[in-house]
């Protein structure tokens, strides 16, 4: 801790309660310059990373709470609840939250995951003060009517339409995901069944605030072109006068192992027959994440991976493969998924693949398609710290689920030190057909509709 | 200028704190050129470009870009094509003159492009699944009827067919001219390093005139129309309704752009609070003006479930009706001008899109800092322009409505809407 940080903590300590006293942690290397931390008495966490590129902030409230913490019956209220926080508070009328932001020229939304919801606004620098303002009052201060409520679930139902019953692919994952695990959170999708989401009653969405939204739930991140000490100040101002809630203790249901592969066959109005497969495979902080996430995209990312040679390019097969490691606090899935040329079949395709899989024991990943998938891993993680807005969220995703701020160069240093020996490993001991999961969508058009 | 020393255009946006750099190749025209019957020819080339250079097969190709930790797209439009690379910076250097080859000397060997000729086919049909994609596709076709924009830049799965190597190679020739080609770069690229690219991919390019780069002006839709593109077993609908209306060249462009901010613009725009926010009916509802070298659309999109959905385009007419009879209010066009002034720090924070500003610019035509004055523009602008902008260029009676929907549940309930000149249903996979 530099001196005049000192001085400042000292001096805006001096005369405030105990819930709006700051501390500051260890500060932590990032991109070229450093994030610090900084933690309010009610727990409020502040990470701060002054980036003067452009004269630019992005604030970001990430909330420790998501489709993880429900329970069924009632799935997809985290969800619901993002949605919720844009409207009336008890000092803004309905409306007024958005109409400020877009008058100070912000970009403004949220998403909702397994594991965490957040919230961000992307600001010119001099409109800091305002988003600080209202961000500190919809953390508490927010009015759940029954109009809105019923309003919004009517959004939701809308926007599950879009993304899972309308949309073969989303419809997909989420029954990967609801064969995959059994008894685990996991099991229900974020946006959750329409029948609980047309179900929520403002009862519901008070409790679920009062449980969660609280200041020490939450960590706010800021990066761009501001001043410490004036951020530090109206950061106190607007949250040091909330308590810390009493957080319930998580108790998740534990997955029982799966000892056999699991299969579901749909039909579907799509032109082409599509597989998902999912392979139980460990959480973001599990030593093995990083060489499956470098066996992923060694096998299907870029044009010269193995999968994409052989299924798309050479045999013409598919026209798409894709893999992908879940980012998730708890054991997740590594997904594969693919689509059928017309006229495959996804029996066909599936055969294909398998022998794929099944060629990696005789024909393990090379040093070659090692570095060129660490390569490309590396170019992605860059492109996401391109904006004030990109940098904020990689630390306040790792922040929230890996508990480091800077986990994803942490992440970034485990995949560059992945070596062949680990990706043989892996493949030994994760990708294990009895614990594996298969949807296969069969076309239901006809055969004149894939011509 | 003789054609020996005609040069390329030349654009750089320096920025050296990530080491990651982003390499444009952009063409004056684009797909606008493929032969009548034959769209799709262009895409086909591009995507075959990498497909065998002269001194490296399409196998090695991939295998040194992946390696390079980089990614080479493309894209095409009727006015213009994009060859487009990211890179680490450790490799720009390799990854220059791959490109160069790429651009130059590609060789186009008739087993490979068939091959990408399928690849195409296969994403023409896997893109029928999108169904806001095909409410697009279908808006446009129908709308641009007969010009340039209606056409399909990737083909369709009939047109893709016709296609012969010959049409593809000649279109990428005729396109990838010493006159008619950009190159631009941002991120951690220096001066030097881009004169060199630039410099070698002139040496390459055929010298030989450019081809035309004018566009004729699309028509714009007299009467109402509504269009259903039967697809089964929705749930939902996708809706576009629109009209030709935007040219960025209009004495009136600043008031419609403030006009279409007010109407959909933002989240607390007119149709986002109607259609979302107070009904609950779609998750978005917006609208946006296009822009491009000749005459482009205004449009609306949302996308309500199957049983608001007439109830949705009905009001959604109703609400340009009023747009254009009653104008915009003053309270609401000065904070559509704040968003717009404010928000502009995000078009500007990163190189790469400061770049895109400038290539756009330059492929639309437009004076050079036309960008770095819109919001001079926008200032000058009165409620009483944004109104008289709307009544010229937008009306309520001539608007092609498109629906993604099933048929045989939404057809009579879309009519009853009233006031359609014509309707007319099209299968989803009728490309």
């Amino acid at each position: 801790m530099d001196t005049s940080t000192t001085a400042l903590l000292r001096r805006l300590n001096a005369k405030a309660d105990r819930r709006a006293r700051w501390t500051e942690g260890p500060s932590t290397a990032f991109a070229g310059g450093e994030v610090r931390r900084f933690e309010l008495g009610n727990g409020l966490r502040l990470l701060t990373m002054v980036d003067r590129r452009a004269p630019v902030v992005a604030f970001h409230t990430w909330f420790r709470v998501g489709s993880r913490h429900e329970v069924p019956g009632k799935t997809g209220l985290a969800h619901l609840f993002e949605h919720l926080m844009f409207n009336e508070t008890k000092r803004l009328p309905a409306g007024r939250f958005d109409t400020l932001l877009e008058r100070a020229g912000a970009e403004t939304n949220a998403a909702t995951w397994t594991d965490w919801t957040y919230y961000y606004e992307n600001v010119p620098r001099d409109q800091l003060a305002l988003v600080v303002r209202l961000e500190a009052q919809r953390m508490r201060e927010l009015v759940l009517r029954a109009g809105p409520v019923a309003s919004e679930k009517e959004v939701v139902a809308n926007e599950r339409r879009y993304r899972v019953d309308d949309d073969v692919e989303g419809l997909m994952s989420e029954v990967l995901w609801a064969t995959a695990f059994t008894e685990h959170p996991y099991h229900h999708p974020t946006i959750g069944w329409m029948d609980d989401i047309l179900g929520f009653t403002p009862a519901d969405c008070r409790a679920f605030y009062k449980t969660w939204y609280a200041p020490n739930n939450a960590t706010v991140v800021v990066v761009g072109d501001f001043e410490l000490p004036r951020l530090l100040r109206m950061v106190q101002r607007g949250y040091g006068g909330y308590s810390a809630a009493k957080l319930p203790e998580e108790s998740l249901p534990v997955e029982p192992t799966q000892t056999a592969e699991r299969m579901v066959k749909l039909e579907r109005p799509t032109p082409t027959d599509k597989l998902a497969l999912g392979y139980k495979c460990p959480g973001l902080a599990h030593p093995d994440h990083a060489a499956l996430t470098v066996l992923s995209e060694a096998l299907t990312g870029g044009r010269s991976s193995r999968f994409h040679r052989d299924l798309v390019t050479e045999r013409e097969l598919a026209s798409e493969v894709a893999g992908f490691v879940s980012g998730f606090r708890d054991p997740g899935l590594w997904e594969l998924g693919a689509t059928a040329r017309a006229g495959v079949s996804a029996s066909t395709l599936l055969d294909a693949l398998d022998r794929g899989l099944d060629d990696l024991a005789s024909h393990p990943v090379s040093a070659d398609e090692r570095e060129r998938a660490v390569s490309r891993s590396e170019l992605s993680f860059l492109r996401a710290l391109e904006t004030v807005g990109g940098r904020a969220e990689t630390i306040g995703f790792h922040d929230t689920v890996l508990g480091d701020p800077a986990g994803g160069f942490t992440r970034q240093e485990a995949i560059r030190a992945v070596t062949v020996e680990q990706l043989r490993d892996v493949t030994r001991r994760y990708l294990l057909r009895a614990r594996r999961t298969i949807v296969e969508v069969r076309s239901n058009l006809g055969a004149e509709a894939a011509a | 200028m003789s054609a020996a020393v005609t040069p390329v255009e030349v654009e750089l946006e320096e920025a050296h704190d990530l080491p990651i750099a982003d390499v444009f190749v952009v063409t004056h025209t684009g797909t606008m050129l493929d032969p009548p019957g034959r769209e799709g020819s262009l895409n086909l080339a591009l995507r075959s470009a990498r497909r065998g250079t002269a001194s490296r097969s399409a196998r090695e190709i991939d295998l040194e870009i992946d390696r390079m930790g980089a990614e080479l797209s493309t894209s095409s439009d009727p006015t213009s094509t994009t060859l487009h690379v990211s890179v680490l910076r450790r490799n720009l250097a390799p990854m220059l003159e791959l490109l160069r080859e790429i651009v130059t000397e590609p060789r186009f060997p008739p087993h490979d492009v068939a091959q990408v000729q399928r690849e195409i086919k296969a994403d023409l049909i896997d893109a029928r699944d999108d169904d806001r994609g095909l409410a697009g596709r279908h808006f446009r076709r129908a709308l641009f009827a007969g010009h340039a924009f209606g056409r399909p830049s990737a083909g369709t799965p009939e047109t893709l067919s016709r296609v012969r190597v010959d049409d593809a190679v000649e279109t990428w020739r005729r396109t990838m001219r010493r006159g008619n080609v950009i190159v631009a770069a941002a991120g951690d690229v220096r001066p030097d390093e881009l004169s060199r690219f630039a410099e070698g991919v002139r040496a390459g390019l055929n010298p030989g005139a450019s081809p035309s780069r004018e566009v004729d002006e699309p028509k714009r839709l007299k009467g109402r129309h509504l269009l259903i593109v039967d697809k089964p077993g929705r749930t939902q609908t996708q809706i576009y309704i629109g009209n030709v209306a935007s040219h960025a060249r209009d004495r009136d462009h600043a008031a419609m752009v403030l006009g279409n901010t007010v109407f959909g613009g933002t989240f607390s725009a007119r149709l986002m609070r109607e259609v979302r926010s107070k009904r609950g009916w779609s998750y978005v509802a917006s609208s946006r003006l296009g822009r491009d070298r000749a005459r482009e659309a205004w449009w609306m999109w949302s996308f309500p479930g199957a049983a608001d959905a007439p109830a949705c385009v009905a009001l959604q007419l109703r609400m340009v009706r009023d747009l254009v009879q009653r104008g915009v209010r003053p309270r609401e066009l000065d904070l559509a001008k704040s968003f717009l002034r404010r928000g502009r720090a995000f078009e500007l924070d990163t190189p790469t899109r400061r770049l895109s500003q400038r290539i756009e610019e330059r492929v639309l035509g437009l004076p050079r800092g036309w960008y770095d004055r819109l919001n001079e523009r926008l200032d000058a602008v009165t409620v009483d322009d944004v109104n008289a902008a709307l009544q010229r260029r937008l009306s309520a009676e001539d608007l092609l409505v498109t629906v993604v929907a099933t048929a045989s549940e939404l057809r009579a309930p879309l009519e009853k809407v009233g006031g359609f000149d014509s309707v007319r249903v099209v299968p989803f996979d009728a490309d």
